[in-house]
């Protein structure tokens, strides 16, 4: 038996080498080669409880299993339940090996095998503080290496983050506490250890600075000395909590070198599309595109080529560096099966890194170029850049080559889309001068070709009587290439289903189309829209898919505007014809007949019986006033008819003439004129008309008696005005209201018909007339702009 | 099992070492201090049989202490020679370098000489046992020169080393017994300060100070400058649960007055003043002959300290050693590594170890 105080001894000693070690394993191993050393111990085991069951940690011998002891007392911890097991156990083999079987609360067993003499009793149970404190050592390892596998994740995946990152002890002087491999290879040279290092040995004292801001989290931009150069970077730093007694921070460096190059690409360019498209006409779209071209993206040779129907090729229409690398500027590209009209046809970028080994159609192949960016804009052609060397161009070149080429597109759309739209309201507009349908349709087809790119261009008009679609105009074009154009009949034709349905129609090739008028038709593709019930419009091409949807939408609108012009010229003819019948009428039938009924009646009133002679009166009466509302109808139309005539005129003369007139008619008017000043107007050339009716007005309006009239002229910056004063009752409310609100004249009464000129002439003049009238009399004033010549 | 006394070197080794290699599977080596290692090497680095083997500062042949020469001797079975290195690096993983596999080839004794100068004995016992267990009888012990603590100590048939111990397993079953003989007298005293093999403060106070005050409890004195001749007769030993003390010889004094051990003393082991008697001591070496048991080849290894301590009564030490058979061959070492095959593997002072090599 040991002896008490040996016992203490050596329980003490075994106590001293239970401690946290080196891990898990290492704490295990060390405690039980103690326990096995100072209980004299053959073999054992330290075991960690799972949920099934006991997995050694750790064991002496390394092969403990040799062991008759080990092996039977894990043996029998195989058959322990975890959930609800009882220790001590022990295990006796072959009378002189004992094995014993421990709690370690909270984490497992410890296995003790001894040969011979058993372990005592009493140091077995003394043993149970050693092997709580074995627990806990192995439970605080447990913890510590998941914590550790934790972090050596965390390490781990901070070593593969790409950018350059930074573990810094936040003092004074920032010293790194660790750096990533990325941080390594950007700002140090080969092979040092930043451990440990001031950050100030990394940067310079002001990019250290930033990592002394109280903020917890902080993000800057700026420039760093690198391996590869001087790049920027932004830098995000973080606090984070440590239980020691400094600050650290995680600081990220973002390389933002590229991204910021990328937006001073960007916005120079976005200059550069302001300018271009800001520009009037599609050539200056171009040269501006292709400037930025060569000055932003530094493209040594740049061209633009718009597709061109007539020629049916991509022409160039503008070149900058061509000399240089295409050895002058390239002719029109005709050859449909290149790369470049494939790019034009696909709508995608093509990129040839070297002509030389380029396994595609170019369209020169013995080119002094290379490198071939081709840039496709739409319908509009192809945007085309090249260089000398092979490789010249990347992937941020391919980017910001196809930005540009958006951006000149949408400009060439808007220029396209101004000019068509222009042309449109122009042809429309001219139509308008045709007197004749017939002559509508051929201005229509004289101007389409070369406003609209359409060569082929004719229109058919809808023949009641015989049902079908006859052509009306035809282009020369179109000429050139059919012997005769044809009439449609009833469903014999494309251009009859679109006449019929109201729909228009994009026929891309010609050939494939069931309903198409001629199957050997020498176009290929063709645009029809109907003009309403006229009759309808085609535009072809010798090509098949030939034709856009732009083009077709413009046809539309150039279609709309032909009806309308058609509607407008058939309603003009008809309005001539019946303009000419009220003229003849009064200008001849009325005046005439009743110049003979008025000599007739005059006869009866001489020659006639009492009651005959007031019959007569009443007869020339109402003669006069027929006439005098015929010489009135007269008088408006003239007015009318030169709406838009101007003439410049002695307003004082015109006043003094229109006077003269009234007094010749009311000789026994008193008419005082105060027309002095010479001044100039330019008004409507019945302008004197106007004056003569107000003043006529003045004079036949009064009450009978010889109360003065007062008309004057007067001038005053730059304005005239023309006073007409009378003494009369004035002029009545239900006369000037229609002319205020701008109504029809009553034209029976000959003072309405007289305020309706004077308002027609002077509006026409551009002045403004104003009434006032008051129990003395009335007021018309008449104010014109002055003509300085 | 064959064993040869060569004194020398040179030819008469080369010659010996052929003829034993020629029936042996493998030559232990057992060579006394004063001769020159490399002359041994020389002579063995073109034998086809494994080769290892030790410097000590005494051999024994045949039942005594031969004089200048080195000792052959020829196992019956091919051992498994394993060479671990820079002991002294708390870094060097002994257990990485050792065969377990031994075991499962019923490798069941293994010869281990192990430099007696390196920091690192404690740990390799350790690991050595880790690695084993008692599964293995272990049989040796420190190699080195008295005075030499630099040298090279152990070696194979090509290479020698300092800072490193050989360890040679054999197919073959063994018996051992281990014992001391020496008396707890004072005690116990608390290793409170320790650097490897150095004890430095003992309950708190310069561990030279403590132990010559319990000297003087016993009427004996010490100084620095006599501190081993001394010392011989009160060592330390280190308590274990239910077994003997394992003696701790100490051999010098520190300029602060710790006191240097061959063994490591562990922060924290409870340490007991011993004293020898001399027929005490016999007795025990004769304990240790009986644990032993009988037949075989018999090998003795003693510790060196017990002869200077025992001086001319060594030689009963030696009678008792085997009964009627004298022992084969052993060694006077610097520290003993022995276990019974129960208990725990240890690193012996002032220990006689008695093994039976080849016995049923």
């Amino acid at each position: 038996m040991t002896r008490s105080p040996d016992r203490i001894q050596v329980l003490y000693e075994i106590s001293l080498s239970i401690g946290r070690g080196d891990g898990l394993h290492t704490t295990a191993r060390n405690a039980l080669s103690a326990y096995l050393r100072k209980l004299d111990c053959s073999a054992g085991g330290v075991f960690q409880r799972e949920a099934d069951g006991y997995d050694r940690v750790a064991a002496v011998p390394t092969r403990p299993t040799v062991n008759d002891g080990y092996r039977a007392a894990t043996d029998r911890l195989t058959r322990v339940d975890p959930e609800n097991a009882s220790f001590p156990i022990s295990v006796t083999v072959e009378g002189d090996t004992h094995a014993h079987l421990l709690d370690l609360p909270g984490f497992g067993v410890l296995v003790l095998v001894k040969n011979g003499d058993d372990v005592p009793a009493d140091t077995l149970s003394a043993l149970g503080a050693l092997n709580e404190k074995l627990a806990d050592a192995c439970r605080a390892e447990r913890t510590e290496r998941q914590l550790r596998e934790q972090r050596n994740r965390f390490e781990t995946v901070i070593e593969t983050i790409p950018e350059p990152l930074v573990d810094v002890v936040v003092a004074e002087s920032p010293e790194i506490r660790s750096a990533n491999s990325a941080f390594r290879d950007q700002f140090l040279s080969n092979g040092t250890d930043p451990t440990g290092m001031p950050l100030e040995d990394v940067f310079d004292e002001s990019a250290t600075r930033a990592w002394l801001a109280d903020d917890e989290t902080m993000k800057t931009e700026r420039s760093y000395e690198t391996t590869d150069g001087h790049r920027t970077f932004s830098l995000r730093t973080t606090s984070i909590e440590t239980e020691r007694d400094h600050e650290e921070r995680f600081g990220l460096y973002i390389d933002v070198t590229e991204r910021q190059r990328r937006e001073q690409t960007l916005e120079q360019l976005y200059h550069a599309a302001q300018d271009f498209l800001a520009a009037s006409d599609s050539r200056a779209v171009c040269r501006r595109a292709v400037t930025a071209a060569t000055e932003v993206l530094e493209y040594s040779a740049c061209g633009v080529h718009q597709y061109d129907r007539t020629d049916e090729s991509l022409i160039p229409v503008v070149t900058v560096g061509a000399d240089d690398v295409l050895d002058g500027t390239p002719d029109p590209y005709t050859d449909r099966e290149t790369v470049i009209w494939e790019t034009y046809r696909s709508n995608e970028t093509t990129l040839i890194d070297d002509t030389v080994t380029f396994d595609g159609r170019l369209p020169d192949p013995e080119t002094d170029a290379r490198s071939v960016l081709v840039l496709p804009l739409g319908d509009h052609g192809v945007m085309i850049a090249s260089a000398e060397s092979p490789n010249a161009f990347d992937e941020s070149d391919r980017y910001f080559g196809q930005l540009l080429a958006t951006m000149l597109r949408t400009a060439l759309d808007r220029t396209e889309r101004e000019r068509t739209l222009e042309a449109v309201q122009r042809t429309t507009r001219s139509l308008l001068t045709a007197e004749t349908v017939e002559d509508a349709c051929q201005l229509l087809v004289d101007q389409v070709p070369e406003a609209f790119g359409f060569p082929y261009f004719s229109v058919w008009r809808f023949n009641r009587a015989e049902s079908e679609l006859r052509p009306v105009a035809t282009s020369d074009a179109t000429n050139s290439v059919l012997d005769e154009v044809p009439s449609f009949g009833l469903g014999d034709s494309i251009a009859w289903e679109v006449y019929e349905s109201g729909e228009p129609r994009i026929v891309e090739n010609i050939d494939d189309e069931p309903n198409s008028y001629n199957a050997d038709s020498v176009l290929g593709s063709e645009l029809i829209v109907p003009i309403g019930e006229f009759g309808v419009i085609a535009a072809g091409s010798m090509l098949n898919r030939d034709v856009t949807r732009n083009e077709f939408e413009v046809l539309q609108t150039l279609a709309t505007g032909v009806e309308s012009a058609i509607q407008i010229i058939d309603q003009r003819a008809e309005l001539d014809v019946l303009d000419q019948v009220p003229a003849r009428v009064l200008r001849h039938n009325i005046r005439n007949d009743l110049n003979v009924i008025r000599g007739r009646a005059e006869l009866v009133t001489k020659t006639g019986g009492r009651e005959c002679i007031e019959h007569a009166e009443r007869i020339l009466q109402m003669s006069d006033e027929l006439l005098t509302t015929a010489t009135h109808a007269k008088e408006i139309r003239d007015v009318i008819d030169r709406r838009d005539d101007r003439r410049t005129l002695d307003v004082s003369n015109c006043v003094e003439k229109a006077v003269a007139s009234v007094r010749s008619e009311h000789q026994a008017a008193e008419i005082t004129l105060d027309a002095t000043t010479n001044t100039e107007a330019t008004v409507h050339p019945d302008f004197e008309r106007a004056v003569r009716h107000a003043v006529e007005n003045a004079v036949e309006h009064g009450d009978g008696t010889q109360r003065p009239v007062t008309v004057g002229v007067s001038q005053a910056d730059e304005r005239i005005r023309v006073t007409v004063d009378d003494k009369g009752p004035g002029i009545s409310e239900n006369e000037l209201a229609p002319i205020r609100n701008g109504e029809e004249t009553e034209l029976r009464h000959g003072s309405g018909v007289g305020l309706w000129i004077i308002d027609r002439i002077i509006e026409y003049s551009g002045g403004v007339v104003n009434y006032e009238t008051s129990e003395a009399g009335t007021t018309v004033r008449i104010d014109l702009d002055q003509t300085i010549r | 099992m064959i064993s040869e006394f060569v004194s020398g070197t040179g030819g008469r080794l080369d010659e010996a070492s052929r003829r034993l290699a020629r029936d042996a599977e493998g030559i232990l080596v057992l060579v006394r201090e004063d001769i020159v290692v490399r002359n041994v090497t020389e002579s063995l680095h073109s034998l086809t049989v494994p080769v290892f083997g030790g410097v000590f500062p005494e051999v024994i042949y045949e039942g005594d202490r031969t004089a200048e020469g080195v000792v052959l001797v020829g196992l019956d079975r091919r051992p498994t020679v394993t060479t671990v290195t820079e002991l002294s690096d708390p870094e060097t993983s002994v257990r990485d370098q050792l065969d377990s596999t031994v075991l499962e080839r019923d490798h069941e004794t293994a010869f281990v000489l192990v430099d007696s100068h390196t920091f690192g004995i404690g740990a390799f016992v350790r690991q050595l046992f880790d690695t084993y267990g008692v599964e293995m009888t272990f049989l040796g012990g420190g190699t080195g020169r008295l005075d030499g603590p630099d040298d090279v100590s152990v070696f194979t048939a090509g290479d020698e080393y300092a800072d490193a111990a050989v360890v040679a397993t054999v197919p073959t079953r063994s018996a051992v017994g281990v014992n001391h003989g020496w008396e707890r007298i004072e005690g116990p005293f608390r290793v409170t300060s320790a650097d490897g093999t150095t004890i430095e403060t003992l309950d708190g106070r310069p561990a030279f100070d403590v132990y010559t005050e319990a000297l003087a409890l016993h009427e004996a004195s010490v100084d620095k400058e006599t501190f081993f001749e001394t010392v011989k007769g009160y060592p330390f030993g280190i308590s274990r649960a239910g077994d003997e003390t394992i003696v701790r010889d100490s051999y010098a004094v520190t300029d602060e007055n710790g006191i240097r051990c061959f063994g490591g003393v562990p922060e924290g082991e409870f340490l007991h003043l011993l004293r020898g008697e001399s027929d005490r001591m016999i007795s025990a070496a004769a304990a240790a002959d009986t644990v032993a048991g009988d037949g075989g080849t018999v090998a003795f290894f003693d510790c060196i300290s017990r002869v200077l301590y025992l001086e001319d009564e060594f030689t009963r030490e030696l009678e008792v050693i085997g009964g009627e058979t004298e022992p084969t061959f052993g060694a006077l070492t610097i520290g003993e590594i022995a276990n019974d095959g129960r208990g725990h593997l240890e690193y012996y002072n002032k220990t006689s170890v008695v093994a039976r090599i080849g016995t049923q």
